[in-house]
């Protein structure tokens, strides 16, 4: 009965939402009754409302992460493993990490215009550079025994790569791309309330606010939440199917 | 017959030089179980890698006649790959020779059969033991079918009586395959019951303080341990360390 136990502080939250709002102690204008919010739920589901925007970020979400990812691990592993780009480089990609991706929207519009290019290539720039410094992390601390036990067997350089360092450095990298899906998760949707956005789950959050249809809001926030979690459930799915014990 | 001749190796950190081994020179004979005994740190490892070719020495040669070297190293916890099983893993330096993957994890089967490693066959190397884990990087070795295995301290964090084990299981191998095996060890004990000779090395920098052979009969029981011969070589290698 272990597995029960995470029932109680789900159900002391709704209780204490529910009496803070069915007794007015929160205005309802910022908190509505959590029954309001569930009926709003089910209506924007089975009205398949909610498809078309989800289907948006869900697009924006896979591009840009699939991309970071195509862009990122590449890259990573080619300057994790020459030491010399990995000098080179490293003060480049450690500055253009800091910069708060959000910082850099009004030069993306600039560029890109409001389309979804400019959410997606903000989203791209900053996740392939942490891909990047993940990838190459991840081959730099290949155990150097077991390099040493490829080449006891006289493995050529390609085999020492392909069976030691991909491998070994992938494994570590697994684990950080549920970390980065929620990043791209998290950066698309308040891209989506930016300027030049119709559709979208972010899009309709921010619209909700504005609009002061606060049970749309909160039922829009927890569908989010709910979609993060799912996937990062999937993602702990597929990394122990493809991860050793 | 492998000859090794005169091998020198310094290593230089910043200003600091450090000379490891200086003109080590001895034969091995074909099929000879040799020990190479001497204290913590005094080149032994690095030795064994300039004989299997991953490190260079300064000076001096090496006659391998073009054998194969097997090696198995002290850090075993490290060397097997974590995300492939045992099998697989006995099997990986086949799959480095280009081995396909049937024949090689049959293979790999045919060795382990019979070991108390059969059992977990299927298990990845953070599912095993010490002991287990070290018996399959042994095991990955012999596979491999080098005409001469090096074992680097390989016996070292398993307990006393899984040591024994091990050296029994070692012995047997050694026995079916009829392999050249250079073992290394700082344990005396080891190092005789083993071998057919001992190279008694010196602290750094490191020389050949003296070949002992030791003449005990095969194959050897635990019981030899407090025989007289035994005890024998025993004090004249404990004298030696003494010497110093």
């Amino acid at each position: 009965m272990k597995k029960a136990y995470f029932i109680f502080p789900i159900l002391t939250l709704l209780i204490m939402w529910f009496l803070l709002s069915f007794f007015k102690i929160i205005n309802p204008l910022f908190l509505p009754r959590p029954d309001f919010v569930f009926i709003e739920i089910l209506k924007l589901i089975l009205s398949g409302s909610i498809f078309f925007d989800l289907f948006h970020t869900l697009y924006r979400l896979f591009l840009s992460f699939i991309l970071s990812v195509l862009i990122g691990v590449p890259l990573g592993l080619l300057i994790g493993y020459y030491k010399k780009l990995y000098s080179a480089f490293s003060f480049l990609i450690d500055f253009f990490r800091s910069i708060p991706p959000m910082a850099l929207f009004p030069l993306f519009l600039l560029f890109f215009g409001i389309g979804d290019l400019t959410k997606i290539a903000i989203v791209v720039f900053s996740c392939s550079l942490i891909i990047i410094v993940n990838t190459a992390y991840g081959v730099r601390i290949v155990p150097k025994s077991q390099i040493i036990l490829a080449k006891t067997f006289k493995a050529n350089k390609f085999q020492i790569f392909s069976k030691i360092i991909l491998p070994s450095s992938l494994i570590n990298l697994f684990s950080s791309f549920r970390i980065i899906f929620s990043l791209c998760l998290m950066m698309i949707i308040v891209l989506e309330m930016f300027v030049g956005t119709r559709i979208g789950l972010g899009y309709r959050i921010i619209n909700a606010q504005w609009l002061y249809k606060t049970i749309e809001l909160y039922s829009f926030i927890i569908l989010t939440g709910l979609i993060g979690y799912i996937f990062n459930k999937i993602f702990i799915l597929i990394e122990r199917r493809i991860t050793p014990p | 017959m492998i000859k090794i001749k005169n091998i020198n190796k310094t290593f230089y950190n910043n200003k600091t030089k450090i000379q490891v081994l200086k003109n080590i020179t001895f034969n091995i004979r074909k099929g000879e179980f040799i020990s190479l005994l001497g204290p913590n740190g005094c080149g032994k490892t690095t030795f064994l890698y300039i004989l299997a070719g991953i490190l260079k020495q300064d000076s001096g040669k090496i006659f391998l006649d073009n054998k194969s070297i097997g090696f198995v190293s002290q850090d075993f916890s490290t060397t097997l790959l974590p995300w492939k099983n045992v099998l697989q893993n006995v099997a990986f330096g086949l799959e480095i020779k280009g081995v396909k993957k049937e024949n090689r994890l049959k293979i790999a089967e045919d060795y382990v059969k019979g070991t108390i490693l059969y059992k977990f066959k299927n298990f990845y190397p953070s599912q095993l033991s010490g002991g287990l884990k070290q018996l399959a990087s042994i095991i990955r070795a012999f596979i491999y079918n080098p005409d001469i295995l090096i074992l680097d301290e390989p016996f070292n964090s398993l307990d006393y009586s899984l040591k024994r084990e091990m050296e029994l299981m070692l012995l047997k191998l050694w026995k079916k395959n009829k392999k050249t095996i250079i073992f290394v060890s700082h344990e005396i004990d080891e190092a005789i019951f083993l071998s057919d000779r001992i190279i008694v090395l010196s602290k750094r920098p490191t020389k050949i303080k003296s070949i002992i052979n030791v003449n005990l009969a095969r194959p050897r029981k635990y019981e030899i341990m407090v025989s007289d011969k035994f005890l024998n070589i025993k004090k004249q290698i404990l004298k030696l360390f003494n010497l110093e």
